[in-house]
């Protein structure tokens, strides 16, 4: 009775010292205010009036970010490659180019969830037609990581993509895309 | 913070600088500059007064087709008062049927009504929705998958146990997720009876897709605005046909049913498939660039105007286009596999009657087999059906009753002719040899004119 009385403080206090130990070293280097650059893959797809043209499909892209000090605020750059097939012979590329501002949510958790926002231009080119132009863009989206090591991060994100063209002449209709995809961040410059 | 700055900077000048160009590409992409058009007329002008009117007459000799022979109740028959159409896509290919895009791919459906006053059937069409096609290619045919034809009014029968033919309710058929009365044809138009003498006749689809040829084929630029005409040939050509059918216990009955005539593949007794039949046609042309002709005529009839060179820049004559009832690949060949009798009813006169039956069936089925050894069988029905198949219809028809409109004629060369209404009787084309020219041929268009047959 004895021993298991031990036996049990001493688990008990190993889990304290492993999970102490873990935290400490979260607080100690967080590694997620690095550099980063990373890529994600993913279903790019077309809402609303987009939507009634093309399909989904799956692409993906690239992002570098920067930490603003030590604030929870990062500089994020992206780009990405996306094709639309329809059933027909209309197909819709869209190369966005953008960059961004990133908050870190205060969530006191090694997950790290982050919202964003950004603005940008975007190469659009269309077929049968054949034609293409950079129109301005616009993006929002969400962000959810956690650390595969400290080099690594691991998370899913979702980006809404409005591209405006209706300030055009003759244009009435914009562009609407929603990117899901898992995405990898390599912390870099520790 | 001068890293961060600098960043910024770029970052506005990726912004600043990204918009180039002054197009309304997502428009541009939803819109389509191509308008599909169907029609159900042999006439392609707009001009309702330049269309033939609806004769609904129902007589043997008129519109009930030779194949109905076991139930003759032509007192009950009526002509159609509702055509229904479902259309599941349609596709532009090459003209050797290759490559094809499909250019509107949403299931579309039409109910239009037998008069002279429908869109569908007063020069005016149905728009099919579609996409654009693409600059550059040439595009020699449009496939159309059809998935229903329907005509309303037919009727069903049976003989009782004593022989004697009586009526059942109307046959019903599913059109647009509804029950309706009526009798889907387009089932039956799948082969051609030339087509079911094969083998391979089971992949073998003459309707999913109905291949209709464009005249003089289909080439745009990137800026083009054209409208793609298609005419399936259903108005004054329609007919009243049979399908027998029985059970193992004796049951006989039929379905009268109205669907395309049947003058380029003659349907007999018995016949099953009735594909070949459903004739069309489309053209193309721009907006822009076309014009009006209207003129005279000494009596009723058919004005023709077909381009006088085809798309490879030939010249070509209306004996391109109609074909000959003197050729001798015209006439449908005797030689056939004979159909064995049906069942005998239970009666003493209609056992001696399937016997008698049966004794002509197997003096046929040798004189079938003959055939088939020495070669006349394979000859005569090949040639047939490679006749038929050189059928073309016309891009441009008005009908005269003394003047006539024929509109939307692109700007080019054309050769008219006339056929008077006589030699084109209900339920059919005209014959090359009924065909006159027109004295002023060829006639250059490049706006509207006048082309007096008088």
């Amino acid at each position: 009775m004895k021993n298991n009385v031990l036996y049990g403080m001493l688990t008990i206090l190993l889990v304290f010292i492993i999970a102490g130990n873990g935290y400490a070293q979260r607080k100690k280097g967080d590694y997620f205010l690095k550099p980063q650059i990373g890529m994600w893959f993913g279903p790019v797809t077309p809402v609303f009036s987009t939507a009634d043209d093309v399909d989904t499909d799956l692409w993906g892209g690239g992002f570098m970010r920067f930490n603003i000090s030590s604030l929870p605020l990062k500089i994020g750059f992206d780009s990405s490659y996306e094709h639309f097939k329809s059933e027909g012979i209309k197909e819709l590329t869209i190369i966005p180019v953008y960059g961004s501002l990133l908050w870190r949510l205060p969530i006191d958790m090694p997950i790290v969830f982050q919202l964003k926002a950004g603005a940008g231009s975007a190469k659009v080119m269309i077929k049968p037609e054949n034609m293409e132009q950079w129109d301005p863009m616009g993006m929002l989206g969400f962000e959810i990581s956690f650390p595969a090591g400290k080099w690594i991060n691991i998370g899913l994100r979702i980006d809404y993509l409005f591209i405006y063209e209706e300030y055009r002449k003759g244009a009435s209709k914009n562009g609407h895309i929603v990117n899901t995809g898992l995405t990898l961040y390599l912390n870099i410059g520790i | 913070m001068k890293k961060y700055l600098k960043f910024l900077y770029a970052l506005a000048i990726v912004i600043l600088i990204g918009c180039t160009g002054d197009n309304a590409l997502f428009d541009e992409l939803s819109n389509s500059r191509v308008t599909v058009i169907i029609k159900g007329t042999f006439e392609s002008t707009t001009d309702s007064s330049s269309i033939k009117g609806w004769d609904t007459t129902v007589s043997a000799t008129q519109s009930i087709d030779d194949s109905v022979n076991d139930m003759i109740t032509d007192i009950s028959e009526t002509f159609p008062n509702t055509f229904m159409v479902d259309i599941a896509e349609m596709r532009l290919a090459k003209e050797d049927g290759g490559s094809d895009d499909k250019v509107a791919y949403d299931r579309q459906v039409f109910t239009a009504a037998v008069s002279d006053t429908d869109p569908f059937f007063n020069g005016v069409g149905v728009v099919l929705d579609c996409e654009d096609i693409k600059p550059g290619k040439r595009y020699g045919m449009v496939m159309l998958y059809i998935r229903k034809l329907i005509f309303d009014n037919a009727t069903q029968w049976h003989f009782d146990t004593s022989g004697n033919i009586e009526q059942d309710d109307a046959p019903e058929e599913i059109f647009h997720e509804k029950d309706i009365h009526g009798f889907d044809f387009n089932q039956l138009m799948v082969n051609t009876y030339y087509d079911y003498l094969k083998q391979n006749y089971d992949d073998i689809n003459r309707v999913f897709p109905l291949v209709v040829p464009i005249d003089g084929g289909l080439l745009v630029d990137k800026d083009d605005k054209v409208v793609i005409e298609v005419r399936l040939i259903i108005k004054n050509f329609i007919k009243l046909y049979e399908y027998n059918f029985y059970n193992d216990n004796g049951y006989r009955a039929a379905y009268h049913y109205w669907a395309v005539s049947d003058w380029l593949r003659a349907v007999e007794p018995d016949d099953i498939y009735m594909g070949g039949n459903l004739l069309g046609v489309a053209r193309v042309y721009k907006k822009e660039e076309v014009a009006t002709v209207s003129g005279t005529t000494a009596s009723s009839g058919y004005v023709i105007a077909i381009p006088a060179t085809n798309m490879y820049g030939n010249p070509q004559t209306i004996a391109d286009y109609f074909l000959d009832d003197d050729n001798p690949g015209w006439t449908r060949p005797s030689v056939y596999e004979p159909v064995a009798p049906l069942f005998p009813y239970s009666t003493v006169e209609g056992y001696l009657d399937y016997y008698l039956r049966y004794e002509q069936y197997k003096v046929e089925y040798n004189v079938f087999v003959d055939a088939v050894n020495d070669g006349s069988y394979a000859t005569n029905w090949n040639a047939y059906d490679w006749y038929k198949y050189a059928l073309r219809l016309p891009p441009l028809v008005a009908h005269s009753s003394g003047s006539y409109t024929l509109t939307n004629v692109p700007y080019g060369d054309y050769l008219f002719y006339f056929v008077a209404d006589s030699n084109v009787p209900y339920g059919m084309l005209p014959d090359v040899d009924t065909i006159n020219p027109y004295t002023g041929n060829p006639v250059t268009i490049n706006s509207n004119i006048s082309v007096n047959f008088l």
